[in-house]
């Protein structure tokens, strides 16, 4: 079934700060839907559905939200699946709106995490975590995914430099995003020297922990209003391997054709690809899985295609560089890349950009995470 | 005392931590089983940011005989491949103890074992 009647109507970030004053999840969430209508220019009168993702929302939940707005409404979710809630959450109210249980549905995501509470969510992410993984201790995602990190360079023959270069090459795009935290230069000697945190893993592997807020608006395709971008294609595969893998494929291994064809589009038709980077090793994995690195090795991959940006990756700096503000993390792929389709990236924009995909993985179990999904995205004509 | 992990009483695929049906052929019924020792795969060091405890651990991937990957603490550093003993620690954490050999990282705590 195609998503035809629905589009996404707008794209919003509320921007990122490192450890900001007077933010709470709640006031995120309020400035990400003031950005919404007002960057689509409805009332919030019209908005009859809302999505939301949040790790520090509790004890609230998503109509909690609603009601803080002052919405009434038709349809309401709430998902909790971190780097993947962005494309489920846009998987739903697409539905939603093809279904005509809505009409305008308002997307959003956010977190305010102060140091101790990002401890507490790191140890008790979900109940295998906080049994299994907190009394080691494991030093949060980090130790899990130094284990992934160096099952893929022992795979695909990668060095430190490889890595590196996946970083330098989102930093450089980060130089040219006024909202991303970290927009200085970055060498392969700064890569190779920086602290180390668990190693192979050092300070630049690690995304940046920010607050801010991200939101989508998806509505009713509505001919008089321009600058809306489709959906092509959505797939998702969750726990595709029951954890009995060693974490070097993602769910999107097994979708990628799925996706490609109900896209009628191939890897190589895409202009921009927005893959969920919270390492650099998993950015690797998802470009593969999604067949974005063709016959080439990932060490060529790496070096002629992703260094040089001539297939523009994670086009903000992505969060390795622009910031990861918890679960909005699993929305700040597809609101650059709906950015990017409606030409409104500024200085990084990607010339003519007209088609995107988009990845999202999350929710870590006992050695690495359970959600995939990816989105193929393509400019209204 | 020894790890305990879960064996399907069905196909015998062996599981930690446990499940409530079998991953392989959906059975509900497990048994259990001890697993006393595993080999290194990997290791890394793992800085705790905890405010009151800023030591450093190692931390490793151990492989059991019947192929089930394992996170553990180590005792010290060791190279991939070493055996180690295994045992549940008083809080809970599978330990991991390297039986013999030398310290590949010459007992220095702060460096890089990867």
């Amino acid at each position: 079934m195609d998503f035809d009647g629905a589009v996404i109507a707008s794209a919003i970030e509320v921007p990122y700060r490192r450890k900001p004053s007077g933010v709470t999840t709640m006031s995120l969430l309020a400035d990400a839907f003031a950005a919404l209508l007002n960057d689509s220019g409805l009332p919030a009168e019209r908005i009859d559905g809302l999505a939301v993702s949040s790790f520090t929302l509790k004890p609230d939940h998503a109509i909690d939200i609603a009601w803080r707005l002052g919405l009434r409404l038709r349809w309401v979710m709430e998902d909790t699946n971190g780097g993947a809630s962005g494309i489920n959450m846009l998987q739903h109210a697409l539905r939603a709106v093809q279904c005509g249980d809505a009409t305008n549905v308002a997307i959003l995501a956010a977190d305010h995490l102060s140091e101790a509470a990002l401890l507490h969510l790191n140890d008790n992410y979900n109940a295998v975590v906080r049994d299994h993984l907190a009394p080691l201790p494991f030093g949060g995602p980090n130790g899990l995914f130094s284990f992934v990190t160096q099952a893929q360079m022992r795979r695909e023959r990668l060095e430190p430099v490889d890595y590196a270069r996946v970083c330098i090459a989102q930093r450089e795009w980060a130089a040219l995003n006024p909202n991303a935290v970290y927009r200085t230069p970055l060498s392969v000697k700064d890569y190779l020297n920086a602290q180390p945190v668990a190693p192979p893993l050092g300070r630049y592997d690690c995304v940046p922990v920010v607050s801010g807020a991200d939101g989508l608006l998806v509505s009713r395709e509505d001919g008089r209003r321009g600058r809306g971008v489709r959906v092509r294609a959505l797939h998702a595969l969750h726990n595709y391997d029951q954890q009995m893998g060693d974490g070097l494929e993602t769910g999107l291994l097994l979708v990628a054709d799925d996706l490609w064809r109900q896209a009628g589009l191939a890897p190589d038709d895409m202009d921009i690809a927005c893959v969920y980077d919270d390492y650099p090793v998993m950015v690797l994995a998802q470009l593969r899985d999604l067949g974005l690195m063709g016959g080439m090795s990932m060490k060529s991959f790496v070096a002629e295609r992703l260094s040089t940006r001539s297939l523009p990756v994670n086009t903000s700096g992505g969060q390795l560089s622009a910031g990861q503000a918890g679960a909005a993390g699993g929305l700040h792929g597809l609101v650059e890349a709906v950015t990017q389709l409606r030409g409104a990236a500024g200085a990084r924009q990607v010339a003519d950009a007209r088609r995107a995909v988009v990845s999202g993985y999350g929710m870590m179990e006992y050695r690495y995470c359970l959600c995939a999904n990816a989105v193929v995205l393509e400019r209204a004509p | 005392m020894s790890v305990a992990v879960q064996i399907c009483r069905s196909c015998r695929t062996q599981f930690f931590p446990p499940r409530l049906r079998c991953a392989c052929c959906q059975a509900c019924a497990f048994d259990e089983a001890l697993v006393r020792t595993a080999v290194i795969e990997d290791i890394t060091t793992i800085r705790t940011r905890r405010p009151d405890d800023a030591s450093r651990g190692y931390l490793a991937l151990v492989v059991t005989e019947r192929n089930l990957r394992l996170l553990a603490r180590l005792d010290r550093c060791c190279s991939p491949g070493a055996q180690v003993r295994l045992q549940v620690a008083a809080d809970g954490a599978i330990a991991a103890f390297a039986e013999g050999g030398a310290d590949p990282c010459g007992g220095d705590d702060g460096g890089s074992p990867a």
